[in-house]
């Protein structure tokens, strides 16, 4: 019987690992922040941080800080990377300093050798990495000064860009990037308020890269979507005990029934226009699936910087006689120069809108996706 | 004709020469006792003669035919198998075990049918262990096991037996039922048994019972002699074959039958002076 | 009489298990809403006009239950095969490496190609590859006994899962690597009655193949040597029954991915219920195994509006009533 007690270890091991990941969660439910203090900020984790006297050399092990670091102009002092920053076609052709950065880390861990030889001043990391307390140790051993990012709703993304803007030492373009997200939030909210009872307002189901997985409650893309004047179907119900994976059944999706079908994965829309079980759907029998678009990031992804934009575009789509006034072409150039000095051609922009075509695969090809070779995205276990 | 004939005989493992030229045949209703030490290459032999090795060189025939060739499925319609020490894993009931004894007059895909399952329950019936039939054979003791596996040989309706050490582990009353089984069997039903056995006793059980018996002494991968019990047993060569001495006594059981018996008497320490 | 009870019961119990299957879910179907969507067969009919129920009763729940009963079905019974064969009770499908095979192909087809449709295809291949591997490991020593067969499928099984490990760790965190891990997890969500048909052929083979050859098993199970003695020709029956196996576990892997314990669990459950003859073993390990998964599955649905991994439930589920079974049945005999 001595597989079977060790398969039961396996799974005792799980669940308590499980629950201690879940309590931890728990015991730092904000997730963030930074609190102005002197010449210091406090991090995710609470810690405080001295900031060094001299930034020149950055390290951005979470993508999201990188976007960051490169829209408030220091995109050449990015020193180390993820591997996901170098794959944003946008991002890189924008900033080619980037693909000289190396990149400590590929998946989870962080190659603490590799970052060390890049000699960051300031390391920006994902909260989780930095609950590693073996990985904390070794970065303080190595000397490395790092800061944890996380944030699950817009004001605190936006607390995260003053904090990232504080240590880098770019205040004033972080706080201007506030005022605009603001901005964008006020201007929807406050035409969707005067002129969209609540009871009128369209449900939207927020595909997030495979079509049964969804932003759940408590999180950045089910902020931005309802601050987009729509209610994300998950924010209204509980959807059990157990999220695994954020992946939602199909039963409980016809259940939500979507006036509206959000997905920010290339392909995805169509894979749910064509399957049936996805057809008694409103969305889908009204023909109101659609494509997020893709620009540095993809909008309205967990960690995206164009959530701005991204909540300007989902009201247009979802309202369009009332926000006839929103140019997105407008905008997206508007955007991109003001925030990344980049001057998109009519043709770029057409492609974010899209989008398709903004992500380079892992073998560095663009990606390529024609009709029928994304049918394999149904299938997603 | 003989059922079993091997001319010649000879095999090795890589270079190793386990036997080299053995000849011995087997009649229809006789007992043919192979009796050797530890190691002499008496299981490699049988082995050979079951298929499950190749002779290197020599004659082999079955029922007169080249075997050589033989599919597992030919050789087991000839020849049943009772091996010295079976590994028990699953609790199959015994009558389940004594039915996989008829898996050689099968088909490829067939399951045996209630005809089969009949002729187990007879097999059962006749070594004398029916109450058995429904046990889980995991809870039977060592005698037991060994009646079931004679069952089991009994229905693949063979004309030849190979038994391997068929009383060994056995308790004394164990063993004398086994031997009695094997000598009605013989009897009524005309078998053939080609026996390895460590005890050259069995062969004078054998004999004292009227069943034409022969032995073969085994040794360094050739026969020392081969034939008549009476012939060829004496103390001469019980000491080149096992290296002892040993007395050749005569007892008379209740029937009057008279009945040879070795006594192992003492090691011999300078062999080779 | 009492045997055509015993085959009654074997076929009707997946039926009835489906049956229930359809009624039940999040979103809410009475009865006669799961009967009238029933009556209306879609392939003789415009299947869009009916409507919500019908696509739920056809397009979700029907595929789905039907998936899970073929799936629970063949890693059943290649768990019992593989017990049978290699003389253990305590191998199931995951021994020669087949399932890490089966995961290492899928994964890798899913770095290679970005699609999970290739998955399907490279997950057969490399679960006959790691069976191969497995075998001539096994055949180092000119032998084909159990213990080297399964030593082979030991150490197979964990280059494959190294490589899958690998595979993981190249794989791209944002897209590759969550399908990867969700595929091999196990999952019936997806499923579609083009899956059906496609794996249900090696799967049908697989099973059939063992049904037919189930006699056969039995006596393999006597060890080598007996079996050849019994007339049995040893390499070729063992290799019938190590094929059919493995195409009934890889052809599940495929549709469901790595769902554990069901080929540990159901053949030990039958074998307590009516002992080990696997010529009635196999049949009711295949209908014990069909339900199973599709009460599992049931479970799945019906716990939260996600989707709970099989394989999570089937330890949660499987492991507590093993338990509660090898207490009644005192451990002694199955």
């Amino acid at each position: 019987m001595k597989i079977i007690t060790r398969k039961h270890k396996h799974i005792w091991q799980g669940l308590i690992s499980g629950i201690i990941a879940f309590s931890i969660s728990l015991a730092n439910p904000s997730g963030v922040l930074a609190v102005e203090a002197g010449n210091s900020v406090v991090d995710a984790l609470g810690r405080r941080v001295d900031i060094p006297d001299t930034v020149e050399r950055i390290g951005c092990m979470y993508a999201f800080t990188g976007h960051v670091v490169a829209m408030l102009g220091k995109a050449d002092k990015i020193v180390a990377v993820s591997n996901g920053l170098k794959r944003d076609i946008l991002l890189t052709s924008m900033f080619p300093a980037i693909q000289r950065a190396v990149v400590p880390k590929f998946q989870g861990a962080v190659n603490i050798e590799e970052l060390t030889g890049a000699a960051p001043d300031i390391v920006f990391i994902q909260a989780q990495t930095g609950r590693d307390s073996a990985m904390a140790d070794k970065m303080k051993a190595c000397g490395l000064t790092w800061i944890a990012v996380d944030f699950n709703n817009m004001a605190q993304q936006r607390e995260v860009i003053g904090m990232i803007g504080k240590v880098i030492g770019a205040t004033e373009k972080a706080d201007e990037y506030n005022r605009y997200y603001i901005r964008c939030i006020e201007q929807i909210q406050n035409k969707i308020e005067a002129e969209i009872p609540a009871r009128s307002r369209l449900r939207v189901y927020h595909s997030t890269v495979e079509p049964n997985r969804t932003s759940l409650k408590n999180s950045l893309s089910s902020d931005w979507i309802n601050a987009a004047g729509v209610i994300n179907v998950t924010s209204q119900e509980s959807t059990g005990l157990l999220n695994v994976n954020d992946q939602a059944g199909m039963e409980q999706i016809l259940l939500w029934n979507p006036d509206i079908i959000l997905a920010n994965e290339p392909g995805v829309a169509d894979i749910i226009r064509k399957n049936p079980q996805w057809s008694p759907i409103t969305a889908v029998k009204n023909d109101r699936v659609y494509q997020l678009p893709i620009g540095i990031s993809r909008w309205g992804h967990p960690g995206s910087l164009e959530t701005p934009l991204a909540i300007l575009w989902t009201a247009k789509t979802v309202y369009p006689e009332k926000f006839q006034h929103i140019d997105m072409r407008h905008q997206l150039r508007h955007f991109y120069k003001l925030f990344f000095n980049y001057d998109l051609s009519d043709n770029m922009i057409t492609q974010i809108l899209s989008g398709k075509g903004m992500r380079l695969k892992k073998s560095g090809k663009k990606e390529k996706k024609e009709k029928g070779q994304e049918d394999g995205y149904s299938d997603m276990h | 004709m003989s059922l079993v004939t091997i001319r010649d005989a000879s095999f090795s493992y890589e270079t190793k020469q386990i036997f080299s030229r053995i000849s011995f045949s087997v009649e229809k209703g006789e007992i043919f006792c192979l009796i050797g030490p530890n190691g002499c290459g008496k299981t490699t032999l049988l082995d050979c003669v079951l298929g499950f090795h190749h002779f290197h060189s020599g004659k082999f025939q079955l029922m007169g035919k080249d075997a050589a060739g033989f599919r597992p499925g030919r050789v087991a319609r000839l020849i049943a198998y009772v091996p010295q020490i079976h590994e028990r894993t699953f609790p199959y009931l015994v009558r389940e075990i004594v039915t996989m004894g008829r898996s050689a007059h099968l088909g490829f895909f067939e399951s045996p049918s209630r005809k089969d399952r009949t002729m187990a329950e007879e097999a059962l019936e006749r070594i004398g262990i029916r109450h058995l039939s429904s046990c889980p054979y995991t809870q039977l003791s060592g005698g037991e096991l060994q009646l079931v596996m004679i069952a089991r040989a009994l229905v693949q309706e063979t004309p030849v037996i190979i038994m391997d050490e068929p009383t060994a582990h056995l308790d004394f009353r164990y063993e004398l039922v086994i031997m009695e089984v094997i000598t009605e069997l013989v009897k009524e039903r005309g078998l053939s048994v080609i026996m390895a056995t460590h005890f050259p006793n069995h062969a004078f059980y054998f004999q004292s019972k009227q069943i034409q018996t022969s032995i073969a002494l085994f040794n360094n991968g050739r026969f020392l002699a081969a034939g008549e019990p009476e012939s060829i047993m004496d103390e001469n060569s019980l000491r080149e074959l096992y290296g002892i001495h040993a007395d050749i006594i005569s007892l008379t059981d209740a029937d009057g039958k008279t009945m040879k018996h070795i006594i192992p008497v003492s090691t011999i320490k300078d062999m080779d002076a | 009489m009492k045997r055509v009870s015993l085959y009654a019961a074997v076929c009707l119990a997946p039926i009835i298990c489906i049956f229930l299957s359809l009624c039940m879910g999040r979103y809410p179907l009475g009865l006669s809403d799961v009967m009238n969507a029933l009556g209306n067969v879609p392939l003789w009919t415009d299947n869009s006009s009916f409507g919500i129920n019908h696509t739920i009763i056809w397009e979700i729940r029907l595929p789905r239950a039907i998936l899970g009963a073929m799936v629970g079905a063949c890693l059943a019974v290649s768990g019992v095969a593989f017990q049978g064969l290699f003389r253990n009770p305590l191998v199931s499908s995951g021994i020669l490496g087949v399932s890490s095979g089966a995961g290492f192909g899928a994964a890798l087809a899913i770095l290679l190609f970005n699609t999970v449709a290739a998955a399907y295809p490279f997950a057969l291949v490399f679960g006959m590859l790691a069976v191969v591997c497995s075998y001539l490991i096994g055949r180092l020593y000119r032998t084909t006994s159990a213990i080297m067969l399964v030593l082979g499928g030991v150490i197979v099984s964990s280059v494959f899962a190294a490589l899958l490990s690998f595979v993981k760790y190249v794989a791209d965190p944002y897209e590759q690597l969550p399908a990867i891990v969700f595929w091999l997890m196990g999952s019936l969500a997806s499923a579609r009655y083009s899956d059906i048909l496609i794996a249900g052929i090696p799967m049908s083979i697989g099973v059939i193949g063992l049904l037919a050859i189930r006699w056969q098993i039995n006596v393999l199970s006597m060890g080598d040597r007996e079996a050849q003695a019994l007339g049995i020709h040893t390499s070729l029956s063992k290799g019938i029954v190590i094929f059919c196996a493995t195409l009934a576990t890889a052809g599940a892997v495929c549709v469901s991915g790595v769902i554990g314990w069901i080929g540990l669990v159901i053949p030990h459950i039958g074998r307590m219920l009516i002992g080990n003859d696997n010529r009635i073993l196999i049949p009711v390990s295949l209908s014990l195994g069909a339900c199973f998964l599709i009460l599992v599955d049931i479970l799945s649905r019906i716990i939260t509006g996600a989707e709970i991994p099989l394989g999570i439930l089937t330890a949660l589920v499987g492991g507590p009533f093993f338990v509660y079974l090898l207490k009644k049945t005192k451990g002694g005999d199955w």
